[in-house]
């Protein structure tokens, strides 16, 4: 929320900053992908983006992220460029100070595995 | 999971309010007191009651639940002014899995985790092919492990304890 003098205030609502955080975060290499968790179907019929949290405040917020990480990456290397590129999105895109990104790795995702199991249907 | 956790707390907690509420004026005979035996006897049988109150008793139950079982499943990667990583033990046990069998004379490989204050306390059971001497494969596989845990995630390792299970005298083909 920022107030544009005179004219009014600015709300964002956490969806967007959600869908922001959640598009910045499977941009960067080695992101498989968002991970849900037990009751994301649930969150999800409530509006929730799965695998993100957002929380703001006036001009703050502070974003949980929960991912999976491609096999074979460093995953410091991964959550960092997560972290950077999510800060950088929200900042920029709806002027509140991201105060704290936090990344949650919940699994690893093998592409190996895929392959086997193509090959075995042959 | 949050929300719907709220929702089924406020819930209760509006319950309570209201039960405490009508004890207290029965207490104090400010209510009459005759009617709550009678509501009582009146539920006898009543089976859409009883599924009601069952449900409660799940909700309850639901609720009540995460504070007994938190136990810790994630550790810390690293925490930076931007924010704070951390990762599940099931990801860093599919990673140690996955890395395992491919030391040389590991058949297959079983692992459990737990987090100590210093690091990962690894603790693996194996069924081996002695291609080498088994001392050589289980500390190559140590050595393995921890290596990679460390360079893929930062997290530390304090300790990998291996456990030679089974002694294979084929060599099968390690399936990927």
């Amino acid at each position: 929320m920022a107030e544009n003098e005179g004219l009014g205030t600015i709300k964002i609502a956490n969806e967007v900053v959600a869908i922001i955080a959640s598009l910045a975060a499977s941009e960067i290499d080695g992101v498989s992908s968002m991970s849900g968790g037990v009751g994301s179907g649930i969150a999800e019929m409530f509006g929730q983006k799965k695998g993100v949290k957002v929380e703001t405040g006036e001009d703050e917020c502070v974003v949980d992220l929960s991912v999976i990480i491609e096999y074979g990456i460093s995953i410091p290397e991964v959550a960092e460029n997560i972290q950077k590129n999510v800060k950088e999105a929200i900042e920029s895109m709806t002027g509140l100070n991201a105060v704290e990104i936090n990344v949650h790795v919940q699994g690893v995702h093998f592409t190996n595995n895929e392959e086997y199991v193509e090959k075995s249907e042959l | 999971m949050d929300l719907f956790y709220r929702f089924v707390i406020f819930f209760m907690a509006v319950l309570i309010l209201f039960t405490s509420m009508l004890m207290t004026l029965y207490v104090f005979g400010l209510a009459n007191p005759d009617r709550l035996p009678n509501l009582i006897y009146g539920l006898q049988g009543r089976w859409e009651m009883g599924i009601l109150f069952l449900l409660l008793f799940v909700a309850g139950a639901w609720v009540i639940y995460p504070f007994f079982t938190k136990e810790k499943t994630t550790t810390a990667i690293n925490t930076t002014e931007i924010g704070s990583v951390d990762i599940t033990l099931n990801a860093l046990d599919s990673l140690i899995k996955n890395i395992a069998i491919e030391q040389e004379g590991v058949v297959s490989i079983n692992s459990t985790l737990n987090t100590t204050e210093t690091g990962l306390l690894i603790s693996l059971k194996t069924e081996i092919y002695p291609s080498m001497s088994i001392p050589q494969i289980t500390n190559s596989l140590q050595e393995l492990v921890k290596t990679y845990i460390e360079d893929t995630t930062g997290v530390s390792v304090t300790e990998v304890r291996v456990l030679v299970e089974k002694i294979s005298k084929v060599n099968e083909n390690k399936t990927k």
